[in-house]
């Protein structure tokens, strides 16, 4: 059975969550060599944001906006998901990555959580 | 209170009500979640999906806390301080008009707060965590909280809500104003 790695350090301190990411400042994550696997690397992770009755539409949507360089109907449309259904599949790719957008969607303390795809 | 928009990007309150300005000096202190386990655990959330394995979940919490929470942590501690810094430098000024109805006091100090276009996003960060603060600890928003019958809404609760829904305005602005910003 394959071990999904731990979080890689060296892969999270590359954007300052507070001040988000335009997509830009976002580099290569360091693959750690002693867990990562094939099976780790082709598996795809889905960045989930959950419904928050505190945050603020327009809000959501910026963020969406800043963290991953969606346009505003884009950001809408997946806000809006986030609003009536509960949660929103707003990104699936490469765990490191996944990683990284959701510690900037945390930053702006959206409710924001990874799953295997 | 009057805005204006500054050259670099950024707001400029005008005539803001020591009240309000004071309300926000309070910025720390309505952020603060270390008495609650509960506002803790919302400010830092597991990053896995609840439906995730069980243990893979427990692994990515233990790795979660020990390096990234503390980068979120700073991150908040520098965009606190730097919202402190633009309250700090707020100048003081009377009011040059108030309509004949107001009911401020015409002597009493009001504030100019100038916020750069480079701590747009600080203020913005604040500004919510404070709103998610206040809405767990007094049950926000009251709509969907009323209290039990035959108990009385308190005036905290209350405040509180004002507060909430005041700050709730100036995010907008900020929204507006970071809006323009992106492609």
């Amino acid at each position: 059975m394959t071990r999904i790695p731990h979080f890689s350090p060296s892969a999270i301190s590359t954007a300052d969550p507070v001040r988000g990411g335009d997509g830009g400042t976002i580099t290569a994550p360091v693959k750690s060599p002693e867990t990562d696997t094939d099976a780790d690397l082709d598996q795809p992770w889905k960045v989930i944001v959950y419904n928050d009755p505190v945050n603020l539409m327009s809000f959501v949507t910026l963020v969406l906006r800043k963290v991953f360089g969606y346009n505003e109907e884009r950001a809408q449309t997946l806000m809006m998901e986030v609003h009536m259904k509960g949660r929103s599949i707003v990104w699936t790719g490469a765990r490191e990555k996944a990683e990284l957008y959701v510690q900037q969607l945390q930053g702006f303390q959206l409710l924001a959580a990874l799953k295997r795809a | 209170m009057d805005l204006l928009p500054l050259e670099d990007g950024g707001l400029r309150f005008l005539e803001m009500p020591k009240g309000f300005y004071d309300q926000l000096a309070q910025l720390p202190e309505l952020c603060d979640a270390d008495d609650d386990p509960l506002v803790a655990e919302r400010l830092a959330p597991s990053p896995m999906d609840p439906e995730e394995d069980p243990k893979l979940r427990a692994e990515a919490e233990e790795d979660w806390e020990s390096f990234v929470q503390p980068e979120l942590d700073a991150a908040h501690d520098r965009a606190m301080q730097v919202v402190m810094e633009d309250l700090a430098a707020a100048k003081p000024s009377l009011p040059e008009t108030l309509e004949s109805e107001s009911q401020e006091d015409p002597e009493e100090p009001h504030f100019r707060l100038d916020i750069p276009g480079d701590h747009l996003d600080q203020w913005f960060h604040v500004l919510n965590r404070a709103r998610i603060v206040m809405a767990m600890t007094h049950r926000l928003p009251i709509s969907e909280n009323p209290p039990d019958e035959g108990e009385q809404l308190s005036l905290q609760r209350l405040f509180a809500a004002h507060l909430s829904d005041s700050l709730a305005h100036i995010l907008e602005l900020l929204v507006v104003q970071m809006s323009r910003d992106l492609p």
